[in-house]
């Protein structure tokens, strides 16, 4: 996936890039509680962001969106250093990231700053704001105090605060001012680069409207270059010149604004743009997909396609005569099995056993071949056979489950076996 | 025309705190008709959610109700306490705030419900969720059979010793009775949870938070409300989710008929559930009126600026939004004044918005009403206010 993408976005987008991403993956491992140990049981990592490749170009907005849990805030992290990566490289400026040390280190975090989602916890409460937007000019020894001080109240005043609140203290200030505050602190030092992350999720709407005006005029006027994370699609649209669609810890869509949002290619950013209510008199009537099913665990993502587990598209076997709605229940028996997920009632004949299962999982009528199938799985449960059980719906498999599909390295690339 | 289940008249809550009297709530009607959804909707801080707690009178200290009426429609009711609280029945109608606290507690769950915003900190931890929704189950069991014995905790017929051993550990044991369980089960099927069986006996954490919250919808349909209320139900969710959630409730409503009372900051949310909304800026409703007349023909400056400050997720970005100018204003009553409280925002504010604020036209003839005299008196420029005005006092940007 990653050097087939990589180069194609290098050739297609034509500008010139500032931050390259290559494959990157950050795992938080957990220690093996007691328990774990007395038992021998393996604890698996977290796998927040599992091998995603972009590249941003010098002076444009990169989206990243996705829903909680998907790894973006961790990516935008990784990105600038401030978690170490478990495998990758980033390169910024033509220069790799996570192999600078001392002076060249020093520039870089100078160069990439970042913006945080809450405005009540990133601003310290003890600090004045002016020492607060300061403090990255003190410790890079930039200029005279008196030449910091007047640059910090240039600052204020650029992002739409007075300069005479200086020496107030954060809690003086609403949500959407600190969050101004914030701003102020990322770009003391002139940076080339910017993460975004959820700059505006703990604001009011009209709020932030204000604050994504002020960080568009901002751009313009530095030149700065942004990664902006949100879980906010139409945050995403009004700011976002490309974006990349992340889901379990993989991107599974990317490419220019305008053809993500109104030609989706991958079901989940289909699902996704359909699932957010519109503040329209014609939203009632509106028709949507809902898709089924929460994300599941990031410690043991699906095999194949990650959003198999839920997609209103997963593929049947070529020769299989089978609708999407039975296909969609059996895959999801099919999972339950896997995770031994039925409990079995102790004393219940196993006819009763498979009839209770049945009427338990299945809710529209299937076709004889499909009915019987289930039964001989569920009468293998019956009796404590969890692999048969497996290997009796092993005809169902998808090869959305046998192979993970790569983005395809277009402009608009998208990773789904249907195209 | 039906007859409002439920008829909100100057609803007044204001807390008592150390630093001043803070007016959450002032001067709110509403009203809400059988098997309709409508909405308040409106920013953090605008009242929305202490209305909704004073309606179910679950305001704690040091907040008060102090004024208006709450008059909820159910001649049974009505007819039962006539003779005991004559002052309180109109008609139908049964004022809940002229009654006594337990007589209002009796009618939670049974007339009223309310889902909460976090599903993951409305739910014990420590106690199965099945446990949970049974014992809402019970509680209404025993209020329909056992009307005058519901604030006892009294324990099930056949109490044992040992289910009072258990119960020192599971407080739920000696009270929950085993149809009660059952019903539980039958609510989490209803909810869309699958393989209800095995997550009755399951804790909070074994739930994802969509799951949680359909849980907790479970909870509050134990008693067949006639109304529920909804405080942000979807605002924790992720929108694929929160679609889930929201499809739910309108399912439900079509099948049981309750009438939803639906608080959200999502104006989309609004449009997708509600018939009628009514918009809250600083205690007050500023405007109601059908989803039609909010969204296309939207009339006090407010709600004309919340709507233009949301990107379009369906045109091209990169225009300018127009967001209002300013902030939240407080609600502490010493810095409220009696001026209109979006004056200091508003691009239209006049003189007499100062002097002496327009009042929502109350008589109930239209439906669409504003609290503006733009929309009764149209702008006088000649009144505008100098450009500048509210500077001294420290508004931003």
């Amino acid at each position: 996936m990653s050097t087939l993408e990589h180069n194609n976005a290098d050739t297609t987008s034509g500008g010139d890039t500032l931050v390259s991403v290559e494959n990157l993956k950050k795992y938080f491992e957990t220690a093996p509680g007691f328990l774990d140990r007395l038992f021998g049981d393996e604890t698996s990592p977290v796998r927040a962001v599992d091998g995603v490749s972009f590249d941003v170009i010098r002076g444009e907005t990169l989206g990243l969106v996705g829903e909680s849990g998907c790894g973006k805030s961790t990516t935008g992290e990784t990105v600038l250093r401030l978690q170490e990566p478990t495998d990758g490289s980033v390169t910024f400026n033509g220069e790799p990231v996570f192999e600078l040390g001392g002076a060249a280190l020093t520039e870089f975090r100078q160069r990439a700053q970042i913006v945080f989602q809450d405005p009540f916890s990133s601003l310290d409460p003890r600090q004045t704001i002016g020492a607060t937007v300061r403090q990255p000019l003190d410790v890079h020894g930039r200029g005279t105090l008196d030449e910091r001080n007047e640059r910090v109240r240039n600052l204020l005043e650029r992002v739409g605060l007075s300069a005479d609140q200086f020496d107030r203290y954060p809690h003086e200030f609403s949500g959407g001012q600190r969050q101004r505050i914030g701003i102020a602190r990322a770009l003391a030092l002139d940076p080339d680069f910017v993460v975004l992350d959820e700059p505006t999720s703990a604001l009011d709407v009209s709020v932030q409207a204000q604050v994504l005006n002020l960080l568009d005029e901002l751009q313009t006027e530095f030149g700065l270059t942004y990664l902006l994370i949100s879980h906010d699609l139409s945050v995403i649209r009004q700011v976002c010149d490309r974006v990349a669609v992340m889901y379990l810890g993989e991107i599974v869509e990317m490419g220019p604004i305008e053809e993500i949002f109104t030609a989706p290619r991958h079901p989940y950013t289909e699902a996704l743009l359909d699932s957010v209510p519109r503040p329209t008199t014609e939203e009632a009537q509106r028709d949507i997909t809902v898709i089924s099913g929460d994300v599941p665990s990031p410690r043991q993502p699906p095999s194949g396609c990650r959003f198999r587990t839920r997609c209103p598209h997963i593929i049947p076997p070529d020769e299989m005569d089978i609708d999407q709605q039975s296909y969609r229940a059996i895959q999801t028996i099919r999972q339950r099995i896997d995770d031994r997920a039925f409990t079995i009632p102790e004393d219940a004949s196993v006819e009763t056993t498979v009839e209770q299962l049945y009427d338990r999982t299945v809710d529209s009528p299937l076709p004889a071949v499909h009915r019987e199938r289930l039964e001989t799985a569920f009468e293998s449960i019956a009796e404590g056979k969890w692999d048969a059980a497996a290997d009796a719906m092993s005809a169902y498999t998808s090869i959305c489950e046998r192979s993970n599909p790569e983005l395809d390295g277009d402009t608009h690339s998208a990773a789904c076996h249907l195209d | 025309m039906v007859d409002p289940i439920l008829d909100i008249e100057g609803l007044t809550t204001r807390f008592f705190t150390g630093e001043g009297q803070i007016n959450a709530v002032s001067d709110v009607d509403l009203t809400i008709n059988p098997g309709e959804t409508v909405g308040v909707v409106g920013e953090s801080g605008s009242g929305k959610s202490v209305t909704a707690l004073s309606i179910m009178d679950l305001v704690e200290d040091p907040g008060k109700i102090t004024a208006g009426t709450v008059r909820y429609r159910n001649p049974e009711f009505a007819a039962s306490i006539a003779e005991r609280h004559p002052d309180a029945v109109d008609g139908d109608y049964v004022d809940l705030l002229a009654v006594p606290k337990h007589v209002r507690r009796s009618l939670r769950g049974t007339s009223f419900s309310m889902i909460f915003q976090d599903p993951e900190s409305s739910f014990n931890p420590s106690i199965t969720v099945g446990e949970q929704i049974a014992e809402a189950v019970e509680v209404q069991r025993r209020a329909t059979t056992r009307p005058r014995s519901v604030s006892a905790r009294s324990t099930r017929p056949e109490y044992r010793f040992s289910d009072f051993l258990l119960s020192t550990v599971f407080p739920s044991r000696g009270y929950v009775s085993e149809s009660s369980k059952q019903e539980a089960i039958s609510l989490l099927e209803q909810v869309g949870i699958p393989d209800p069986e095995e997550r009755v006996g399951q804790y909070p954490h074994e739930f994802s938070g969509g799951m949680l919250q359909r849980a907790m919808v479970a909870q509050a349909l134990a008693g067949e409300p006639d109304v529920l209320i909804a405080d942000e139900p979807t605002t924790a969710l992720d929108v694929t989710i929160q679609a889930q959630v929201l499809e739910l409730l309108n399912d439900l409503q079509a099948e049981f008929g309750m009438s939803i009372l639906l608080i959200t900051h999502d104006l989309g949310v609004v449009a997708r559930m509600c018939e009628r909304v009514g918009v809250m800026y600083a205690g007050k409703i500023v405007e109601r009126g059908t989803v039609s007349d909010i969204f296309d023909t939207p009339a006090h400056p407010y709600t004309e600026g919340l709507i233009g400050s949301i990107p379009d997720i369906d045109t091209p970005g990169g225009n300018r939004l127009q967001p209002i100018a300013g902030n939240v204003p407080s609600l502490l009553d010493s810095e409220m004044g009696t001026r209109c409280a979006f004056a200091d925002r508003c691009p239209k504010a006049m003189q007499r918005c100062l002097d002496e604020p327009s009042e929502l036209d109350a008589s109930g003839s239209q439906s669409h009403t504003a609290q503006c005299y733009l929309v009764s008196d149209g702008y006088a420029e000649e009144e505008a206010l100098p450009a500048g005005y509210f500077e001294s006092s420290g508004g931003d940007s």
